[in-house]
């Protein structure tokens, strides 16, 4: 099977500038941001870009220049730029360097967490035992961008890894298939993961039906979180081994399913009755959605003590009870219906994830909890959620419920290639 | 109170659809009692559709529904059928297929439409009580891209299971001890069986059992057996509430459980009642288990003209007092009904109360399950 050579599409004119010192800039920002009021569009226009270009070093000098800004469309393109340059840092490839000889995988590991600043974990004693095994792991990663990183150690650790709710999360089972086609487009990488042909046969009529079905997986690094359900994989372009197009029935738009933070699925099917192509040469499209830039948590600490108000930015909850059966309880909350809390619950609980409802034991572990319940009121909504846990000391003893405050819209091409199909 | 037989089979089970086995594979015989069916005896010879639904009924006290409510008028169909003690979920498809309707059920209701539930005319196995058709086998040809791509072919047969409304099913049951025999003669492993949610409120009842073969030049499954595993209702109470929706502030007395209708509302084209149960000396485990809106704990409305719709939506635990909201659309009532007391339908409630559950096993098997090419 060939490998495309991962193509890096976004920003890099962001990383360059980004290496310059901020004192070098700010003239030139603040030149540029006078040029936003020039007589010609076309300059005004030039200005905007060239300011998106600086990226971060020139946000202080656009600030400072909103703060005392008149002119209606100077603040115009000054927010404009702004929400670019927001943009396009959250999807830049934090990239890293390191070139060391690690003794244990656990190390290595750990060298690549540090460089995104988040934490390595096991996944249970038998994960930690192997990933602490004497091992000679030699990494030689140069300006690498982190995903691309994070695969390449788990290819020569043999250790198999996992991004897993803000942290590297490192599992017991060897990995099993490292190098899928590939496409890293900044902080976020697009792969394919499996391609199934399916032959059914409805047994009430006898009728055959022949689907092909290919899976595609989007990993982000930790700063990028897609708002619940908000991410959807759109495509442009599929073509088979002669270049025809293979779209036909095709889905284009799919959304994108949550597996675990940071990996999202979604399965491409389309009718494969007439001439099923022997593989895909091309897919190209996009992963369109919102990233939560800023999330706000409001949490309860003392579930002992019910009843308890938690003041969230989308209203008020009343936390009314939580009574005990064996090892499940059910958590009874209430909310106005005029909030939109209703139509977040559900995703919000299945999140696993900050921005989300979590129920944590009293060591601050996250407790399995599903929505059993909803009973609508007039005015308001009372849910039950049943909590459920295997460990027999543990207790729910915290509510946490993170809100996606701040998103921002993004759009990330990718293009694959060269995916054998089975027959 | 009703106390049902739930006795452990250990063979195969003799009871089941003409169209379970194909003629070249023998019959069995059942070597043990199973929980016992609902039997019918049935001697009709060209009566019309309504007349052979009102003598099944008559013999086994079961009343599905009809959609639409005149169905059976619109049928010319004539019926004609011989049986002596055969369960009824035989005699109910047997029934339908000559008069060109069909069945579907949602736990313990059954309803009779023009479609019905077209998964249930596929393969089918009648079992005492049980009904589990498998109305769809798949072959997948799998690539899993990386290092270690290959492809691995599996075999998968999506199965449906039902059950009379009198033996009731509760939460999860499964499928296990699969044996799937080629056309080859050969063992196929079978790799995963199915947890069947089984479930009134939702289309929940599937399973599936995954089949990998080793070689792909089988052109057929000779034969697929295993076992259902389920929990199935031994002993339960009936509460009876007549005229549901004029009883606000009654109470209703089972086994030293109360339960009070609190509240009675319209909403929309349907009714939301409100009854609080204090659960006194029932069963902590029978009521806590009501709240998980599965098939057993269903209540039935009894319409005195026909049979509405009813699920319970919402239950709220504080203590020993649960407190439940039931969805109730009786049928023929508009979007603008007020509900006021005299305008409210009678809608009669019979909740069958589960008070003891007990495990069985029934073996099943199907024949000549063609593998798609």
């Amino acid at each position: 099977m060939k490998r495309q050579p991962a193509i890096l599409v976004l920003l890099c004119a962001t990383l360059s500038a980004s290496a310059d010192p901020p004192a070098a800039v700010e003239p030139s920002a603040e030149k540029l941001i006078r040029d936003l009021t020039a007589a010609d569009w076309a300059q005004r226009q030039q200005a905007e870009d060239a300011l998106v270009l600086i990226g971060m070093p020139a946000v202080s000098a656009i600030n400072a220049a909103l703060a005392g800004s008149t002119d209606f469309e100077q603040r115009d393109r000054l927010q404009s730029a702004l929400a670019r340059i927001g943009r396009e840092q959250l999807l830049t490839a934090t990239r890293v360097t390191i070139k060391r000889r690690f003794d244990r995988p656990a190390d290595a590991f750990e060298a690549l967490a540090k460089a995104v600043g988040v934490a390595v974990e096991f996944d249970g004693p038998a994960a930690e035992a192997r990933a602490r095994e004497q091992a000679d792991i030699d990494l030689d990663l140069n300006d690498r961008p982190w995903l691309e990183s994070l695969t390449e150690t788990i290819a020569r650790s043999n250790v198999n890894a996992r991004l897993d709710d803000g942290r590297i999360l490192l599992l017991s089972a060897p990995p099993q298939a490292i190098r899928r086609p590939t496409h890293i487009a900044g902080a976020v990488s697009v792969s394919a993961d499996n391609a199934r042909r399916r032959l059914a046969t409805d047994l009430a009529t006898g009728n055959t039906t022949a689907s092909l079905l290919v899976r595609l997986a989007a990993m982000c690094e930790p700063k990028v979180k897609f708002k619940h359900t908000s991410a959807r994989l759109v495509v442009h372009k599929m073509l088979d081994q002669d270049g025809g197009s293979i779209l036909g029935d095709a889905q284009r738009a799919v959304q994108l399913q949550r597996e675990s933070a940071g990996r999202y699925l979604c399965t491409l099917s389309f009718n494969a009755a007439h001439n099923p192509p022997s593989a895909i040469s091309l897919i190209e499209g996009e992963i369109v959605g919102e990233v939560v830039t800023r999330i706000t948590e409001a949490r309860i600490d003392d579930l002992a003590a019910l009843p308890q108000t938690l003041e969230t930015p989308a209203g008020p909850v009343e936390v009314v009870s939580l009574t005990r059966s064996g090892r499940s309880w059910s958590l009874v909350i209430q909310f106005n219906r005029d909030t939109n809390l209703q139509q977040t619950l559900s995703n919000d609980l299945s999140a696993d994830s900050r921005d989300g409802l979590r129920i944590l034991d009293q060591n601050g572990q996250a407790m399995q909890a599903h929505l059993s319940g909803q009973n609508m009121n007039q005015a308001s909504i009372d849910a039950t959620l049943t909590i459920t846990t295997s460990r027999a000391e543990s207790q729910p003893a915290s509510l946490v419920w993170g809100l996606a405050s701040q998103t921002r819209d993004v759009r990330i091409p990718f293009a694959l290639r060269d995916l054998p199909l089975p027959r | 109170m009703k106390y049902f037989a739930a006795i452990v089979v250990s063979g195969l089970l003799a009871i089941q659809s003409s169209r379970a086995l194909a003629d070249d594979v023998p019959a069995t015989q059942p070597i043990a009692d199973v929980i016992k069916p609902t039997l019918v005896t049935l001697d009709l010879d060209k009566a019309t559709a309504a007349e052979a639904f009102k003598a099944l009924q008559k013999q086994s006290n079961i009343n599905p529904n009809f959609a639409p409510p005149d169905l059976l008028d619109r049928s010319d169909s004539s019926i004609s059928i011989k049986v002596q003690d055969r369960p009824w979920l035989e005699v109910l498809l047997a029934i339908c297929e000559q008069a060109g309707v069909a069945p579907a059920n949602y736990g313990n209701n059954w309803n009779i439409t023009q479609q019905g539930d077209r998964r249930l005319n596929a393969r089918r196995f009648v079992s005492g009580p049980t009904l589990i058709a498998c109305y769809n086998i798949s072959t997948d040809s799998e690539i899993r891209y990386g290092d270690n791509a290959k492809v691995n072919r599996t075999i998968t047969l999506q199965g449906i299971l039902c059950a009379e409304p009198t033996a009731s099913i509760s939460g999860i049951a499964s499928v296990s001890d699969i044996v799937a025999i080629d056309n080859l003669g050969r063992r196929i492993p079978s790799v995963a069986s199915g947890r069947i949610m089984y479930s009134s409120g939702y289309d929940r009842r599937d399973f599936s059992i995954s089949l990998q073969p080793s070689d792909d030049d089988a052109t057929s499954i000779k034969s697929v057996s295993g076992t259902l595993l389920a929990s199935m209702l031994a002993e339960s109470d009936d509460l009876k509430i007549p005229d549901l929706l004029r009883q606000e502030g009654q109470h209703f007395k089972v086994r030293g459980a109360t339960f009070t209708v609190n509240d009675v509302r319209f909403v929309g084209n349907w009714y939301q009642v409100e009854i609080e149960v204090d659960r006194g000396t029932l069963p902590a485990e029978t009521v806590l288990r009501l709240r998980t809106n599965q098939a057993p704990f269903d209540p039935r409305v009894e319409d005195q003209q026909q049979a509405g719709l009813i699920r319970v939506n919402q239950v709220r635990t504080r203590d020993d007092v649960q407190t439940m909201t039931l969805t109730v659309r009786p049928q023929n009532v508009g979007n603008n009904q007020p509900g006021n007391d005299d305008e409210r339908p009678t809608v009669n409630l019979l909740w069958t109360i589960p008070i003891a559950y007990r495990h069985v096993e029934i073996p099943f098997e199907f024949a000549d399950f063609p593998i798609p090419r």
